[in-house]
């Protein structure tokens, strides 16, 4: 990289970060430091969940990761995490919202009790500390290759960018974390459009690739260049298709450190049209990542260290300057997620344990004091993972538990959202289902010679939706035998119906609804929550006009995505 | 969420330092210069419109 470059990385880098330490400052209040007091328009909250989501190792691994197994992973990013921006957005957050309530773990206490909230709490930490060691590997791997920077020096950048994202939490909360996310979207945006446009051009389109695939071996196109041509272990296609799909809806709808930059939004309309935002820009930006897998593997065919694909197509089809644009928009990409698992798990920590169990009734300035004072430590976490990373390759292990964790969550989640199971069945659903995953992941590991439906974690995307369903719906069933049907007041504001509630009765119902919150901190933020409205601006009495409805828009994104996925590229 | 005046200044020279940048890099050469520029003068664009907002901004100040 020429100096120029290096100027460009650390200036657009540097930037934001100074922006969003010196410029953006969050009151000492929890609202305004967790929630960014609810202002925050549809535009803003769409590209901060497209940061949020696409993290450095979103270019590399997932460019690694097509490089073994091809475009099949637009099922993830086009369709997968889109329908679970929608599930979010439309179904799963309006109870949280309307109620304001800050977390998604508190809603599911509210649901299924305390087991459920403090597992939901753990879950999201160790995936997203998980996900935190894949970005700061990755990360490492474009100083190194890319960069040439030595390998200390590669881990003491990686440091520096993780104590510089600390810097703007804190002093900012989630409004700095969601406006250095738009300004960091800018440059990956950038970045992911000027490499694949470069590389695209130069191969000759997708005639080109095609016949270099041919060269390299004849079947490669037809596994590396179809979303139905990957079949791992004689798995159907349409298993591992079902899978991805499963395992995005589940990031989308279990993560907190995404559900709190929709809970932020200043209405209801603002963050489901955010949710279409963020759809369109990864779609756009994940096509060039992932495309980039089948592109490097022709011309690198014997890679093997796969995550090392992208990088070396950087330095292979990119002149000076574009490169610092392209590794600027690779680091602003760690950054837009750091901060945002920072804030997100911070919130998780301050209120579902901290709040909830230890210190229940100091002042707000307090708990807003711990929700800083947290970050570093969450961010830290990550570094954990790091030895483990390097081989044989983050995605694949990424997937595996995934699938064993996250999953069996969502289940639970949209249980409870969509149908009247019992309150006590939320923590027998989840516990099923995660002992399901990890006596596959064991089972797997240890080559017991377990049936490939029953170890496979394309399968487990499949039985991980299944198993705690059934045992939700049994348990309830038995439940409901034993002690009566649920009853209505214990769901009122809770489940995903058409009845609507007047603001006032539903606040005071929740604030009262769980004894163990009487006379603390949690139940005055409760309380105290400021209803809000379901749209920024006033409705004409004859509706919304076409282009200013989410709805048309979801639809119009699921079908034409469909369409691509499985007519064109399938 | 309405920028303020120093947001508003911020953001020109900010995008004008990384506009100039992209295009200082054009004396390395090695092809792509197009692109290159598209995205130096693009940036230096948006740069000049958050000027006139930072001028206006002011004014309105200025006015109350």
């Amino acid at each position: 990289m020429t100096s120029l470059d290096w100027a460009l990385v650390v200036v657009i880098n540097l930037g934001i970060v100074i922006y969003g330490v010196w410029v953006i400052k969050s009151k000492d209040e929890s609202f305004d430091y967790f929630l960014a007091a609810k202002t925050l328009p549809w535009w803003a909250v769409g590209l901060s969940a497209f940061g949020t989501a696409v993290d450095t190792g979103d270019y590399v691994a997932v460019a690694g990761g097509a490089y073994r197994f091809g475009i099949s992973q637009l099922a993830f990013w086009w369709l997968g995490l889109a329908v679970g921006w929608f599930v979010l957005s439309f179904f799963v957050l309006k109870a949280m919202y309307r109620t304001g309530m800050y977390t998604n773990a508190e809603w599911l206490e509210f649901r299924f009790g305390p087991i459920t909230r403090v597992l939901a709490v753990f879950i999201n930490i160790q995936s997203r500390t998980n996900v935190l060691g894949n970005i700061y590997f990755s990360m490492f791997l474009v100083l190194n290759i890319v960069a040439g920077v030595p390998r200390g020096w590669s881990w003491v950048v990686v440091v520096l960018v993780a104590l510089t994202a600390i810097a703007y939490i804190v002093t900012g909360g989630l409004r700095s974390d969601v406006i250095t996310d738009v300004m960091q979207a800018v440059p990956m945006v950038i970045g992911s459009f000027v490499l694949g446009g470069a590389v695209w051009w130069s191969v000759g389109g997708w005639s080109g690739l095609t016949a270099k695939l041919t060269a390299i071996d004849p079947k490669l196109p037809a596994q590396l260049l179809h979303v139905g041509g990957y079949s791992p272990g004689g798995v159907p296609p349409t298993v591992v298709v079902f899978g991805m799909v499963i395992a995005l809806i589940a990031y989308a709808t279990i993560n907190q450190y995404e559900a709190i930059r929709f809970l932020g939004a200043r209405s209801e309309w603002d963050y489901k049209m955010a949710a279409v935002v963020a759809s369109v820009v990864t779609s756009a930006t994940l096509w060039f990542n992932i495309t980039m897998g089948p592109l490097a593997r022709a011309d690198f065919p014997d890679l093997k260290i796969v995550d090392q694909a992208y990088p070396l197509m950087i330095t292979k089809y990119l002149p000076a300057g574009l490169i610092g644009i392209v590794v600027a928009g690779l680091v602003a990409a760690g950054y837009s997620t750091f901060d945002s698992i920072g804030i997100g798990i911070s919130s998780l920590f301050v209120r579902d344990l901290y709040a909830r169990f230890f210190v229940k009734n100091a002042t707000d300035a307090h708990y807003t004091l711990v929700g800083k004072l947290s970050v570093p430590f969450v961010i830290a976490l990550g570094f954990v993972y790091v030895p483990f990373l390097g081989a044989p390759g983050m995605f694949a292990f990424y997937i595996r538990l995934a699938g064993a964790i996250s999953v069996p969550l969502m289940t639970v989640m949209l249980m409870g959202v969509f149908t009247r199971v019992h309150r006590a069945t939320g923590s027998i659903g989840l516990v099923a289902g995660l002992l399901y995953g990890v006596s596959a992941i064991v089972a797997d590991f240890n080559r017991w010679g377990w049936p490939t439906w029953y170890v496979s974690p394309w399968w487990a995307y499949v039985w991980n939706i299944v198993i705690p369903a059934l045992v939700m719906v049994a348990a309830s069933a038995i439940i409901d035998r034993v002690r009566g049907p649920v009853k209505d007041e214990e769901l009122l504001g809770l489940v995903f119906t058409g009845r609507e509630v007047p603001p006032a009765q539903l606040r005071d119902s929740i604030a009262k609804r769980l004894k163990a919150l009487e006379g603390t901190w949690l139940q005055k933020t409760l309380r105290e929550a400021r209803p809000m409205p379901k749209y920024p601006f006033p409705v004409p009495a004859e509706g919304l006009p076409w282009y200013k409805s989410p709805e048309r828009w979801t639809w119009g994104y699921v079908v034409v995505v469909c369409f691509f996925l499985f007519f064109i590229l399938w | 969420m309405e920028a303020n005046a120093f947001q508003l200044l911020y953001g020109t020279v900010f995008l004008a330092i990384v506009g100039v940048l992209v295009l200082l890099t054009l004396a390395y050469g090695g092809g792509l210069a197009w692109v290159k520029v598209l995205i130096g003068v693009g940036l230096l664009a948006f740069s000049a419109w958050f000027g006139v907002q930072y001028q206006r901004a002011r004014g309105v100040r200025r006015r109350r």
